[in-house]
């Protein structure tokens, strides 16, 4: 059954149809899109949570960020009255929490996003774009060798970078997930780079090409606007929400992990949630809700990124 | 053909050792250095005068021998003098060229690059002990994988029910994307302990491996494609035309993507390893690598990165030449003007 | 519903509907398609592209990647000593799809049944049994209906070693450079050794006749035999399927839209414009100037003689954009906007609006598909289009 159907005569149906390409249920659309407004909503909410309780935004180590503001409710992993999840291990309300637990990777995956779309546009349009010369082989063979390093094993040396370089490595949390970021932001540009440079590559032997050249507009304009702007966007969207989602799993993965990898036990996060109570059974609260957390979220993520890709791509033939 | 091969070897060396060169070269380059090693004085030997540091910031000449106690040591740092206890003053270390080409690279091939500053042990011995259990690890996961996604797809292409087919695709989906650690933690609340090495622990840790991190997704969606491709193709629809059997049409065209699938998830599973590692505590790379960024060992880091990035260019290499091999397009062929 | 089986007829295809599933819609590619190829005769199939053609013919032979595909019809084989064989039996009652009835325009969903497994499954064998008795097929498109990966060789000894269960490697060789001379191609190891990529357009049609003949079948497709060649090289491939399907005494197809060709090939002429068979009858109805035709053979036998004449073809007339192609699901005649008689007004403009025309005899086995009151008019479609492009009638 059409969605549109309700729809069909009028105004409404035909921006529909024309800009978002409606024409039946799209689960995917659908999902990723409420997953997107909830995570958004929540790290609202979590902001607002900060600014009530007078937390200051130092991003230093005591006080400000990452220090939860949320009062204690004895006892500890348990059912609380009043509070429909429970206590987490920390003794706090489990609902707000999960939604605290949003600034552990917001922020830092908005860095990550950011460093991996510039990078990765700027390498893959300019190999696409100035074909057959060293510029085009010399970045291919960058890109390989940045792609032949496993992601998480980037992060880690990141990591471990960071621990040798600062001296209370402890405590710079705001700046050990920036820097977690921007090597997974680095580790994810070959991806993006390669898709964009088929695609740039595939515009670029068209013939308006070399007929914008004759008319005189420049290369940057040419790849700036007609290609990238007008064709590429769609690819950028979908790996925006890939790497998203993908960062929200290496920050819980490594939050998970213990202390010196992710974020601290007493700082909340989705990863050290689903692992902080000693539970009896899998389906207590405690474990049940940072889980759907996490696979909702790179789940919902994922599947946006699949929609736009499919919906939004221009298919060539 | 020779030629050919020879292309992708080139290739693979480049790569392995140009990954190993950007990856020293960000060490040495982040504030600190912390990719320099760091060699404590020997006052025995040590004369004033001589190049020393206390950090890798502060850096000048010797200026007195330790005196004192706690016993101090003074550095002239560019007509300054500091004082610090003796015990943090090293010497400047090697310079990038002669440390990256004859520390690292000749300590490779002689068989020793330094001690892990994390194990206490050579580096090399390190990784020599966990390769077994990773590379173990990541392949049985791999071939299990890719297995069960044939099987898979066979089946959902036989089932006519599309609505059927969409539902198996979803759970599939969302049992997959779910992160390796949450698969772990299930197995591990369900009573599989990682007390000690057995077969169950590490069979657990194949399983969570194969599934996880949405792996089995991915490489399911991929070959789907490349099935549903292949079999529309229009040999193949000759060949069963002709009675022939489609087994000999459809490998080689199965085969390329199953190589080519398999080849990019190799990088990606080596990165979950480090998870299921730490999980069920399987002494491998990925539980080493933990250690090493835990404790700020660069070196150690270093070498198993380097380790790594190989073992995902060898693959690359062996999915190359594999091509080379069914594709006989990419071969030079004859001149034809037919 | 027991399937029609003409006389004499080796393939009686009819109310065939193929569709595919585009973005939760349903594009109907072939609206009920009607078939008749006469034992030891060849038909030739006209249309321009998009009208379903190929379509049509793949999939009543098995050969469709198309999502649902075949929707509802029937598809009679009568080859050899074995009984009729209707391939698409009992399709009405499993298919997720029916005919459209009074007002539809495509056809509906209807409950999937259970038995639509069994029935694939009845289906593939059915196929499996058609091509025991000998069916062949040139596809259009050579480079993608060679196998890559495998030399010439291979292909042609495997296509050998399946007519001939029997033969050992010296014979299934023998066979292969038989067929390759028979192709006019040159019948030597080095030739047998060759790569499909290696292979030049022409050499790549040939090595695809050669494959379809070495299974030695009855009955032999040609989709699009000729085009993407060079002209000199085509005449060669038309004489070469001449002498083939006349020695051979085959029955067959010939797909195309190369009217010189079809003329030469072919016994009896079927023409499709957007999925629908708009006119069945013989060969002589191309020919002949006599003949009544359906408007749209008029307008391609102009396009024809333009061609022929060295004269670029600008008859295209206002109203219908020349990208528009594939089936339309609308109510009356698909082609009344560029049908001559509907333009000079020789028909009733209504009717031809709300109903679409159904077959109607117009001569001795010859139909076309037309609202058209007097036959007369069809007959004398060349003399009408002659007025009205020099003004005299219409608006």
């Amino acid at each position: 059954m059409s969605a549109l159907g309700r729809f069909k005569d009028g105004a409404a149906a035909d921006v529909l149809q024309t800009v978002l390409r409606w024409r039946e249920y799209d689960y995917r659309l659908i999902f990723g899109s409420l997953t997107v407004l909830v995570l958004v909503v929540f790290r609202v909410w979590a902001i607002f949570l900060d600014v009530l309780t007078m937390e200051v935004y130092t991003g230093g180590s005591a006080g400000g960020r990452f220090t939860a503001s949320v009062a204690r409710v004895a006892p500890n992993c348990a059912q609380a009255p009043g509070y429909l999840l429970g206590t987490d291990q920390n003794a706090r309300p489990l609902g707000l929490t999960l939604v605290e637990a949003t600034e552990a990777f917001f922020e830092p995956a908005l860095l990550s996003c950011a460093i991996a779309l510039v990078l990765g546009t700027l390498l893959g349009a300019v190999a696409g774009y100035f074909r057959g010369g060293l510029l085009e082989s010399g970045t291919k063979l960058l890109l390989t060798v940045v792609a032949s390093y496993p992601r998480l094993i980037l992060v880690i040396v990141a990591v471990g970078i960071f621990v040798a370089s600062v001296d209370n490595p402890g405590g710079q949390l705001g700046l050990r997930l920036a820097m977690i970021a921007t090597f997974l932001g680095l580790a994810y540009v070959p991806t993006l780079a390669f898709a964009i440079y088929q695609k740039v590559g595939a515009f670029q032997r068209e013939q308006f090409v070399e007929a914008a050249r004759a008319h005189g507009l420049s290369h940057t304009r040419i790849l700036g606007y007609h290609i990238l702007w007008a064709n590429c966007l769609p690819v950028l969207a979908r790996h925006f929400f890939y790497l998203f989602g993908y960062f929200i799993l290496v920050e819980t993965s490594l939050s998970f992990l213990g202390s010196h990898y992710g974020v601290p036990a007493s700082t909340p996060s989705w990863g050290n949630l689903v692992t902080g109570c000693d539970l009896g059974s899998l389906w207590a609260p405690a474990f049940v809700a940072p889980a759907v957390c996490i696979v909702g979220s790179i789940l919902g993520l994922t599947l946006l990124g699949d929609a736009i890709g499919e919906r939004f791509e221009r298919r060539r033939g | 053909m020779v030629w050919l091969l020879g292309q992708r070897v080139g290739h693979f060396l480049a790569v392995l050792f140009l990954s190993s060169l950007v990856l020293t070269l960000f060490l040495w380059a982040s504030p600190g250095s912390p990719g320099k090693p760091r060699v404590d004085i020997d006052f025995s030997t040590a004369t004033v005068g001589e190049p020393a540091c206390f950090d890798r910031s502060t850096c000048g000449t010797l200026a007195s021998m330790p005196e004192g106690v706690p016993s101090t040591v003074a550095i002239d740092v560019g007509g300054e003098r500091v004082v610090r206890e003796a015990r943090f003053a090293r010497e400047p270390g090697p310079g990038f060229v002669q440390w990256f080409f004859v520390g690292f690279w000749g300590g490779l091939f002689q068989g020793d690059v330094g001690e892990s500053t994390a194990f206490l042990e050579p580096a090399l011995t390190v990784v020599a002990r966990g390769a077994p259990y990773t590379v173990g690890l990541v392949f049985a996961a791999l071939i299990v994988s890719v297995l069960l996604a044939l099987i898979l797809t066979a089946v959902l292409t036989w089932l006519p029910f599309p609505s059927l087919r969409g539902a198996i695709r979803s759970v599939l989906l969302i049992v997959s994307i779910t992160p390796v650690f949450i698969l772990g933690y299930m197995l591990q609340t369900q009573g599989v302990l990682p007390f000690e090495m057995n077969a169950t622990v590490l069979a657990a840790c194949v399983a969570i491996l194969f599934l996880g991190d949405g792996n089995l997704a991915e490489i399911l969606l991929g070959l789907e494609d490349e099935v549903r491709k292949l079999r529309s193709r229009d040999y193949i629809h000759a060949a069963n035309l002709r009675g022939a059997s489609l087994w000999v049409h459809m490998l080689p065209g199965l085969l390329l993507p199953v190589t080519s699938i398999s080849a990019a998830k190799v990088a990606f599973l080596l990165g979950s390893v480090v998870i299921a590692e730490r999980l069920f505590r399987v002494p491998g790379l990925g539980e080493a690598s933990l250690e090493a960024a835990k404790e700020g060992d660069v070196l150690l880091l270093l070498t198993l990165t380097v380790f790594i990035t190989g073992l995902v260019a060898l693959v690359a290499l062996v999915r190359d030449v594999a091509e080379i091999a069914i594709d006989p397009r990419l071969r030079r062929g004859r001149e034809d003007g037919g | 519903m027991t399937a029609e089986v003409a006389d004499g007829a080796i393939l009686t295809a009819r109310d065939v509907w193929v569709g595919v599933e585009v973005g939760g819609a349903l594009k109907p590619i072939v609206q009920g398609g009607r078939l008749t190829v006469p034992r030891g005769g060849i038909l030739g199939l006209v249309g321009e592209s998009g009208s379903g053609k190929t379509q049509f013919v793949r999939n009543i032979m098995g050969l469709s990647s198309l999502e649902p595909g075949l929707m509802s019809g029937s598809a009679v084989y009568a080859l050899g000593d074995q009984p009729p064989l209707d391939v698409l039996e009992n399709i009405d009652a499993y298919s997720p799809f029916r005919p459209p009835t009074g007002d539809e325009l495509i056809p509906q969903r209807q409950r999937i049944g259970w038995g639509w497994p069994l029935w694939r499954r009845r289906f593939r064998k059915r196929l499996a049994a058609l091509r025991e008795l000998g069916v062949g097929f040139i596809f259009q498109n050579p480079t993608g209906a060679l196998n890559p990966y495998l030399r010439v060789g291979q292909q042609l000894g495997e296509a050998v070693a399946v007519a001939r269960p029997n033969a050992n490697k010296a014979e299934i060789r023998e066979g292969a450079l038989h067929w390759l001379s028979e192709v006019h191609l040159k019948s030597s190891d080095a030739t047998l050794a060759l790569y499909p990529h290696e292979l030049s357009g022409g050499m790549a049609q040939r090595v695809m006749i050669a494959l379809a003949l070495a299974a030695e079948p009855k009955f032999l497709v040609a989709d699009e035999p000729t085009t993407g060649l060079d002209s000199h090289i085509r005449r060669e491939i038309v004489g070469l399927l001449h002498r083939i399907l006349r020695e051979g005494e085959l029955s067959g197809i010939v797909i195309s839209h190369d009217l010189p060709m079809i003329a030469r090939l072919c016994d009896r002429l079927a023409v499709m414009f957007r999925g629908k068979v708009v006119e069945e009858g013989p060969i002589a109805a191309l020919g002949d100037p006599e003949s009544p035709n359906h408007p749209y053979t008029r307008e391609l036998k102009e396009r024809a003689e333009d061609l022929a004449k060295g004269r670029h073809s600008m008859r295209r007339e206002a109203g219908e954009s020349p990208d528009a192609t594939g089936a339309v699901a609308a109510a009356g005649c698909v082609y009344r906007s560029r049908c001559l008689v509907h333009k000079v007004g020789m028909v009733d403009r209504t009717k031809c609006a709300t109903e679409g025309p159904s077959l109607v005899e117009v001569a001795d086995n010859h139909r076309v598909s037309c609202h058209v009151e007097e036959i007369d008019v069809l007959r004398d479609l060349a003399l009408v289009s002659a007025e009205y492009r020099a003004g005299e009638i219409g608006d």
